[in-house]
């Protein structure tokens, strides 16, 4: 009995949609306490994040759908650490970020957005060339005149620590993590490691500007609480799209702490409804509606700590990368990976997906700037969180460890 | 010389001409369609496709993506716009998303329609 009195419930044990104090039960080291509002509005936290969380972190840049192929490049500028990135891709699928900056006089050295490698990086303002394959500097227009020899490789283009995982890319800012993006992903890397990401493609990206803390954007789209409530689109999902209990309140299927990272799970109900034009269209393709991913669940949303959503929604899969540039502003980047259409009658089921999603974001993001807008008020100096937003308080608790550390 | 020629649709839709202005290239002119446009016009385009809907999807299906003709993809496209209209009629009754973020923020940066 004793043996008993001392381990948790058993997931078994519980009606997930009656239990109360599941997540509490579970996770003991969370606390059920208030939040502090200062940590969404103080100027002084904002620092601390850029300089003690995000120089110092993994941060994901982006996946290999951004390269239009092998042996191409995008540029990522990243305003939060006032770095502009090039990020190329070899021949062979290696993948390499730089700072994107002429070793001669440090002007921007490539302003297109993305495209293919040309044989040399070459800068606009004197010609000097870097090699593609690894930033090498090997073009010097009117050579002689300097001081320096250049085969000496000290002039090349600065590499950033970068590494992949699954086609997804990361760096380390200042290069110094003790540890690597797979120790750095640990249990999460683990859970999707053969995941097969390669049957979705990347079809849609938003890059919308938010007057809220990037704290508050992640904290609204990790939950699904607020489901049932916000507005149309939301309420209409929550007929089914995701489980809702006798009382229509939404009720986690399962919340996981893993590592840095998180993951929270929910089922559908059976009893969805969908409209006129949805039924018309799944039914005109019934097999392409069919999970043809390995979910659990149909509904996963993994937070890529600290700034990245990684989330799967039946046959889809999004990912957000919620980029802070002040306190009060953020830019939510946000990708639609669905299966790769073969016939058009597939491209317009996935059209419509995304037009459902892109106005429940349109939906949401309205809510972030009023949330951040309540608190920026100090009307009050905490918030309250429940049962059914555990995730958030273990993401600020991982946040807070980080920063204490 | 520019000329504004109408995209075909093909035969056995013909009679869908009538709705060639939702003929539209990207989610930006489609957007921009949905908010600027009368709701009721909206909602006479959407009561006309419904019932067309099944017999474009079966058509729709038979085409690969990588084949398909010009009259093909002007067909996908004026159902593109339909799935649009038919969020702001079945889930609005209205054209723009009732105290949500302007949708003009929410167009695909891959479809090269942001000015």
């Amino acid at each position: 009995m004793t043996e008993l009195q001392e381990r948790p419930l058993l997931e078994e044990e519980l009606d997930y949609d009656t239990t109360t104090r599941r997540w509490a039960t579970a996770h003991p080291e969370l606390g059920t306490g208030a939040i502090s509002t200062e940590r969404f509005i103080s100027a002084d936290h904002f620092e601390r994040e850029r300089n003690e969380l995000f120089r110092k972190t993994w941060i994901n840049i982006g996946s290999r759908h951004d390269f239009s192929g092998p042996n191409s490049f995008f540029v990522r500028d990243i305003p939060l650490l006032g770095v502009s990135l090039l990020v190329v891709q070899d021949t062979e699928g290696n993948v390499q970020a730089y700072h994107n900056v002429c070793s001669h006089r440090g002007n921007k050295l490539i302003w297109e957005k993305d495209g293919t490698c040309p044989k040399l990086f070459a800068c606009r303002f004197h010609g000097w060339g870097y090699r593609s394959t690894d930033g090498a500097l090997t073009d010097v227009p009117d050579e002689d005149q300097f001081y320096f020899e250049k085969d000496a490789g000290e002039l090349g283009l600065v590499p950033v620590r970068t590494e992949t995982w699954n086609g997804f890319i990361f760096i380390n800012p200042d290069g110094k993590s003790p540890v690597s993006l797979q120790e750095h992903l640990g249990p999460l890397g683990e859970r999707l490691a053969n995941f097969p990401f390669e049957k979705l493609k990347l079809q849609y990206r938003y890059d919308v500007p938010e007057k809220a803390n990037w704290k508050v954007a992640l904290d609204a789209q990790n939950e699904i609480y607020h489901v049932p409530m916000l507005a149309p689109v939301h309420r209409f999902l929550a007929g089914g799209a995701f489980h809702t209990n006798d009382d229509g309140y939404t009720r986690l299927h399962d919340f996981q702490r893993l590592g840095l990272h998180s993951v929270y799970t929910s089922e559908s109900d059976d009893d969805f409804e969908d409209t006129a034009s949805g039924t018309t269209n799944s039914s005109a393709h019934p097999n392409y509606g069919a999970l043809q991913l390995p979910l659990e669940t149909p509904f996963a949303f993994h937070v890529v700590f600290p700034n990245m959503v990684l989330a799967f929604f039946n046959n889809s899969m999004f990912t957000y990368n919620i980029w802070p540039i002040a306190v009060d502003q953020t830019i939510w980047e946000i990708r639609l990976h669905y299966l790769e259409p073969t016939n058009l009658a597939e491209k317009v089921i996935n059209e419509q997906a995304k037009c459902r999603f892109r106005d429940l974001l349109c939906e949401d993001q309205a809510g972030h700037e009023a949330l951040q807008a309540g608190l920026t008020s100090r009307a009050r100096d905490v918030f309250v969180l429940g049962e059914q937003e555990v995730q958030i308080r273990s993401f600020h608790k991982t946040l807070d460890d980080y920063l204490a550390r | 010389m520019t000329t504004t020629t109408t995209r075909q649709l093909p035969e056995a839709f013909a009679s869908l001409s009538r709705f060639s202005r939702w003929i539209l290239p990207n989610e930006k002119a489609r957007i921009e369609a949905r908010l600027t446009t009368p709701y009721e016009e909206s909602l006479a385009f959407y009561q006309a496709i419904l019932p067309e809907l099944p017999d474009i999807m079966a058509y729709l299906k038979q085409v690969p993506v990588d084949s398909a003709t010009e009259e093909d993809l002007a067909l996908a496209d004026l159902t593109y716009a339909f799935v649009d209209i038919a969020n702001a009629v079945e889930l609005y009754e209205r054209p723009d998303v009732p105290d949500g973020a302007n949708l003009r923020l929410f167009v695909s940066v891959l479809e090269g329609g942001r000015a």
